[in-house]
This record gives C-alpha cells, structure tokens and sequence, in this order.
C-alpha cells in the first residue's frame, strides 16, 4: 500500500493546467523529494496532493483510497501540510504557533489537554525548539521559525507530512540543521514525507526517492537519489548548458 | 501562568475603567446628580422624583446602548480585519456603516411618503441590507486589486458616495423630520431608547457569542487561507460567516445610532498592543470591552464639552481614534 498514489493526474488552477500525466507513489516512511525547474508546478503538485485544491483529471489515492471519499476531518488527521505561506502574525510566542497545530484537538475556545500539552511539548522537544517556547516568533531568526513551523506542523502526529520548499531561505548551517531534524522524525516516528526542495546538493543525503518534474510539467524520471542525480540528467532537467553544473556543484 | 495574571490584571482594570465611566456618564449632565442618588436606585430604592426620571429614561438607555453598540463596532473591525488579513480594517473606513446609513435613509423618507410606521427590526434590517451591498462593493474590488491601500481607499469613496446620496435624501426629506434624520446620519446616541435594547442587545450578544465559537478557526486562519484549510477548515464557508457577522453588528450600529468613525480601527488595535497577544479569544472580550468604554467616554465628551449643544459622536471618536490608526500605521511601516 502506498501512502500517496497519483494516477495519471492533472493539476492546476481552474482551466489552467500547470502539469499533467503524473504518475508516482509515495511510500510510508520515507523521504519523497520532488525536484525540477521553478514553474514546473511541484507547489501545484504538492497542494493537489494534500487536497487543498482539486486534481483536474485522473485520481489522487491516500493509503489506497481515492482523496476525493476522504472527510476533511479524516484527511487532516492523516496529513499534516507546510506551505511557503509566509504571513504576518503579529504578538505570538513559539509555543502559540505550535499550539495551533493542535486545532483539530483542542477544546472549542482552544483550551488544551493533558494530551494536547505532551504533544506540543514532544514535537518541540523532538526539533530542539522547547527552549524557544516564550520567545516572540517574529523576532526568531528564519532558521528558528522554520523548525517551529516544523514542529507546528507535526504536533497533530500526522502519518503524512507534506512540504514545499521548507528551506529555501535558511543559511547553509540551517537548512543543515533542518533536514537533520526532519531525517530525525522519519526515523523516529516512521512519517512519511513528500517535500520539494531546490537544494540538489542535499537531496543525496535526505531523501530516499526522487521524483523529477520537467520544465513540461511531467513526471520525468523517478528512481534513488544515485540514479538521479547525475551531472547529464541535472543538466538537462535544469537546462544548463554543457559542464557548468559540474563546474558549480560537482 | 505570568502571563495569565497580566491578562486577568488587564481585564480587570478595563472593567473598572468601564465601571467608573457609566457612573460618571449617569452623574454628568444639565441636571448634575450627586452619587449618593446613584447608589439609592442601584440598591434598588428610589431617588428624588426628577432625578430617577432623568436617569431611568434619559441617561442609563443612552449609557447602555453606547456601551453595547461601541463593543459592536469594535468587533465589527476586529471581524473584518480578521477576513483582510489586515489591521486597518473597520466598517467606517471601509464604507460599510454609509452603506448601512444609505438604506436606512432611504427607508425612513420611504416610510414617511408611503406613510407606513418603521420598527427597529426594519431599521436594522435595511441597515444590513445597505451594509452588505456595500461589503459586495469591496469585495469585488478586493478580488481585482490585491492591495489593501487601494481597497480603503475605495472603501472611503464608497463612503462618500453613500454619504452624499444620504444627504441628498435627507434635504428633500419632510421639513419636520429633518432635524432628527440629519442628526442620526452624523452619527449620535442621543435618540437612545428602552425599546430599541431589545432589538440591539440581544443581536449584539448573539454576534459576540458567534465570533468566540469561532475564535479558534479566526487564530488558525492568521497563519494564512490555505493553512486553516490544511486544518480541515472550510475556509470558504468561514469567510462568509465573518461577513454576515461583521454585517450584522454594523448595521445594528449604523441602525441606531448612524455611522460612527474609527471605534472598530482603533480598539482591536488597542487590545492588541495593550494585551501583547494576537490570540483571538482574549482579543475578542477585549475589543468588545474597549470599544464599550471608548463610546462611553466619547459620548460623555459629546454631549458635556459645549452643552446643550451636542457634539455628533464621530467628530469625537474621531480625535481620539484617528491618531491611534496613524501611529498603527507608522508602527506597521517600521516593523514588517
């Protein structure tokens, strides 16, 4: 069984298709990474994937069971979602941001268990943010919020967790830092992971499948990071021209 | 637990802001009464004739319905900047209290011609209707531009587009009724009546009510649109909730006591800065307390500064309510 499934699918905006033909499995306990050119569509992939709009053609399975039979209430209960979205939030301590991850437990005013507390207090724990509890979110370094926005966003103990692009803006030792605790979790607590990431350098270490998605906005190539990450494919799924990608990363 | 004193601390402390404001508004008056009258009729016997009068059916109706109608305007805002993602949001500014003002006009001269007698429930009624036509206005500007300068900007024009249709209908009004419906549109809670406190009170508790049962979805969707829909959050059915009750609490307002400025900027603003947290079930209580009082000192300031003339109370929450959006504003510029 797999975790996620796309059969043949279409994704985009109302007419507009942003990429089609996708076929490609997720499989639990593992990190998917979903890589190509900017505009290829991974964050139109990503939101399909995680139900927030509606695939245009073809079928999106969730543990074998098409996206569109799931309830809201039992689709966000498995899944748990990280999107770019980068809002405003005015006065909110960490711990108030990790705490709204709980919405789907909590009391009706917000009010938190015993159980809510040792999650919140757990996922903090578990990406080293505890002791950043009462420090103002606004005020955190990018590094810092992102692994609080990681924490929020496993606090709910979903089975899937769906990212686009989570360490785009972290320094080296960040994002580092990042997918370290990301690998962490996976290990720890058997999550699965679909998660698109510019950093093809790091793709190695992190993920254990890749799914490449062309500048066409198709399921390219999918397979182990060795198999992918070669100096001629990347030239050609980026466009770069002859050497420069070894030239630059190699 | 530290900072659930500070919080009680502060409630505490706007209570008794609003305590000490409703018995200087009951003593404050061409007819000065001492407090010991005050404290006879609070303890349930009866003061000098005159006096009980003047403050049974003149002052407690017109102290209770600012009160009330002052924390709907600042849930009003606080609901409308929650569907904006924006803090400078408010029925005034955004031309939805002169939408309500529009119909309202337009029903009181109608009635008068056709010669049928309005309820407050019909006032309210037009008032919603007017309210949410021009709510549609905005939106539909807010679909095609996505900058919020531009929507207040509209919004302002809607305003004024409403404002001088109103006058217009006024000036061709009945020559006796002039008097009072030019007075209501300026803005005022001098016509204040028992029997209008049946409509607005429990209208404005309902609302109140509603927007906590929602304050939970209301402190998920500030994270953005598409983060409470990964919570499992209808987004869509949520924003039109906002709407109808952001609609509902204005036109109440606009219905009884015409358009009022800056009360539902300000006050979510001030509960904000003042409690040092976005957390809509503490912000909620506070706005709606802070707008209470801010209505009620205002209205003081309205009717007591020059009397017997009478202050409109916009031209009063304004001086007050337009620096606390500026320095908002200036706040906002040098912190993103």
């Amino acid at each position: 069984m797999s975790e996620i499934l796309f059969d043949n699918v279409s994704v985009g905006y109302g007419h507009k298709r942003v990429a089609s033909d996708l076929s490609f499995s997720v499989e639990k306990a593992e990190i998917t990474a979903l890589i190509g050119p900017n505009g290829a569509g991974k964050t139109t992939i990503l939101k399909t994937a995680s139900g927030l709009i509606d695939a245009l053609g073809g079928e999106v399975y969730i543990k074998d069971r098409p996206i569109s039979q799931f309830s809201r209430n039992e689709l966000y209960s498995l899944i748990s979602v990280m999107m770019t979205e980068r809002v405003r939030t005015g006065y909110m301590s960490s711990h108030d941001v990790v705490r709204v991850g709980r919405y789907r437990h909590s009391g009706v005013f917000g009010g938190l268990s015993a159980e809510d507390k040792r999650a919140i207090r757990e996922s903090m724990d578990l990406i080293g943010v505890w002791e950043l509890r009462d420090e103002d979110y606004n005020k955190l370094s990018d590094g810092q919020k992102q692994r609080v926005l990681l924490a929020r966003a496993i606090v709910s103990e979903p089975g899937i967790l769906i990212m686009d692009e989570p360490a785009s803006f972290l320094d080296m030792g960040r994002k580092i830092e990042f997918f370290d605790a990301l690998s962490e979790l996976v290990k720890n607590k058997g999550i699965t992971v679909l998660i698109s990431m510019h950093e093809t350098e790091m793709v190695k270490k992190v993920a254990d499948r890749v799914i490449c998605i062309s500048q066409e906005g198709r399921t390219d190539r999918i397979g182990t990071p060795g198999d992918i990450l070669t100096t001629d494919y990347m030239e050609k799924l980026y466009r770069i021209k002859d050497g420069r990608y070894e030239e630059y990363y190699g | 637990m530290k900072k659930n004193t500070r919080y009680i601390l502060i409630f505490v402390s706007i209570i008794l802001i609003l305590i000490f404001l409703i018995i200087i508004n009951i003593m404050t008056g061409s007819v000065s009464l001492g407090a010991g009258d005050i404290f006879r009729l609070l303890a349930g016997g009866h003061a000098e004739g005159i006096s009980e009068k003047i403050i049974m059916d003149i002052r407690l109706p017109r102290i209770v319905e600012a009160a009330f109608l002052g924390g709907a305007l600042a849930l009003s805002g606080y609901l409308l900047q929650t569907f904006f993602l924006n803090p400078i949001a408010g029925p005034y500014i955004l031309g939805i209290s002169s939408g309500g003002k529009l119909a309202v006009a337009l029903l009181m001269v109608g009635s008068l011609q056709q010669g049928f007698a309005i309820n407050s429930l019909m006032m309210v009624g037009a008032a919603f209707a007017g309210a949410l036509v021009a709510t549609a206005f905005v939106l539909m500007i807010s679909v095609r531009v996505r900058s919020m300068s531009i929507l207040i900007v509209c919004g302002v024009m809607v305003g004024y587009i409403c404002s001088s249709v109103t006058e217009f209908i006024v000036t061709f009004a009945d020559d006796s009724n002039i008097v009072n419906l030019h007075n209501w549109s300026m803005g005022t809670f001098a016509s204040a009546g028992w029997k209008d406190a049946y409509v607005y009170i429990p209208t404005v508790l309902m609302c109140i009510a509603a927007a906590m049962f929602l304050s939970k979805t209301i402190e998920a969707n500030l994270f953005g649109e598409s983060y409470a829909g990964s919570l499992g959050i209808n987004v869509k059915r949520f924003r039109i909730a906002l709407i109808i009750l952001s609609g509902l609490l204005s036109a109440t307002v606009t219905a009884f006591a015409g358009p009022v400025s800056f009360v539902g900027i300000a006050m979510p603003h001030v509960a904000r800065s003042i409690l040092k947290t976005e957390r809509p079930v503490i912000i909620i209580p506070a706005s709606v307390l802070l707008g209470a009082a801010f209505c009620l000192f205002c209205d003081l300031l309205a009717r007591s500064i020059f009397s017997p003339v009478e202050l409109s109370i916009s031209a009063v929450t304004a001086v007050f309510g337009a620096p606390i959006v500026i320095y908002m504003m200036i706040e906002r510029r040098t912190h993103v």
